[in-house]
């Protein structure tokens, strides 16, 4: 899902995208639009690399926490559905994550530390919120 | 069913738990390890989500729950699951894990505390069967004012296991049977069958090992009716 192969390649040369053409492009704020995106990147910025299976678990505690009850087995499959078909792919597209669809795999891409800060505080943000 | 084998059987339940947190383990962690449970933990980022817990029964997830919310349920009055109407599985699971979870090494003092809660439980209700057994009636002795209590100010029927070293008082409502058999002697048990309400039985079974105590303890009816059969 993460573009041409050569694309990738290029990516890991120059470490990151410019600042500019991602701050132009939709795909970015499209990317960033939902909750459970930007806790994705946030959570990958701390981590190595991820798992499909990790990352379900991931967001289904994180949303656990904020609502003080206990995320089924349905609850936590129906984000790893979402994640499979709509936020890795979607995520992936925007260049801001590597995703390995065979392995499960997920990475954090090479980011500008401006949009690492961006994540940051919008995650910060709604923690901060849900917590009020 | 002898008692060895009711604490063999319930040790074979595979249940892991990951705690994904930031830090030092957090006392729920700590207290599950401690007590037979399976336990992994992940690191969280700084500012991430607040400290939550995995729960899987044979490698299937069965809940995810905020460590707060754990540790919130276990703030007494606990509230279990026959006292909620929308039970989960993962609850289920979660309070089958924390209160028919294997122990070892287990002080006589935390027995105690358990205990304690068992026959709390016996008194509030105030009714149905109470089975204990404390390995010799001479410990019994510390436990009296307790058990006058229990015997005389509710209408359980309470009785008391052990080997018969001392002779205890009478006391309305409570029946001893001294063993000379040593079948309880290295046990502590007991078995509350809850009287009216199923859901509140509750039972203890401790073995004890040097000066420390491996067993279980049960939430469920259907464990403390095997727990109550195998005093006779």
């Amino acid at each position: 899902m993460g573009g041409p192969k050569d694309e990738s390649d290029y990516r890991t040369q120059e470490t990151e995208r410019p600042l500019s053409s991602r701050l132009a492009a939709d795909r970015f704020y499209n990317a960033l639009s939902e909750s459970h995106r930007r806790r994705l990147l946030y959570y990958l910025g701390g981590t190595e690399e991820s798992t499909v299976e990790e990352l379900a678990s991931v967001l289904s505690g994180w949303e656990a926490t904020m609502t003080g009850t206990m995320h089924t087995a349905e609850d936590r499959s129906a984000i790893h559905i979402q994640l499979l078909h709509n936020h890795l792919p979607r995520l992936a597209d925007a260049d801001l994550i590597d995703y390995d669809v065979d392995a499960g795999t997920v990475q954090l891409a090479p980011l500008h530390p401006r949009v690492t800060e961006i994540i940051r505080q919008s995650v910060e943000a709604e923690q901060l919120a849900g917590s009020e | 069913m002898t008692f060895t084998s009711l604490i063999d059987e319930v040790r074979e339940k595979n249940r892991t738990v990951t705690v994904y947190r930031r830090g030092d383990p957090p006392e729920i962690e700590t207290w599950l390890a401690n007590h037979g449970v399976a336990v992994e933990s992940r690191s969280l980022p700084v500012g991430g989500p607040d400290p939550f817990m995995e729960i899987k029964t044979d490698d299937e997830v069965v809940g995810i729950i905020g460590v707060d919310a754990v540790e919130q349920l276990l703030t007494p009055p606990i509230r279990r699951p026959g006292d909620r109407t929308d039970i989960s599985e993962g609850y289920r699971v979660l309070f089958e894990m924390l209160e028919q979870t294997v122990f070892s090494g287990m002080t006589r003092r935390e027995l105690l505390a358990v205990s304690r809660e068992i026959e709390d439980r016996a008194f509030r209700v105030g009714d149905g069967t109470l089975r204990v057994s404390f390995q010799t009636l001479s410990t019994f002795r510390s436990q009296i004012a307790v058990y006058r209590a229990l015997g005389t100010e509710t209408s359980l029927d309470i009785h008391v296991y052990g080997i018969g070293d001392w002779t205890p008082p009478p006391i309305a409502g409570v029946t001893y049977h001294a063993d000379e058999a040593l079948r309880v002697g290295a046990y502590w048990v007991l078995a509350y069958d809850g009287g009216p309400d199923a859901t509140q039985a509750c039972g203890l079974v401790a073995e004890e090992r040097g000066d420390e105590y491996t067993g279980f303890w049960a939430n469920d009816s259907a464990t403390v009716e095997h727990i109550t059969a195998a005093f006779d």
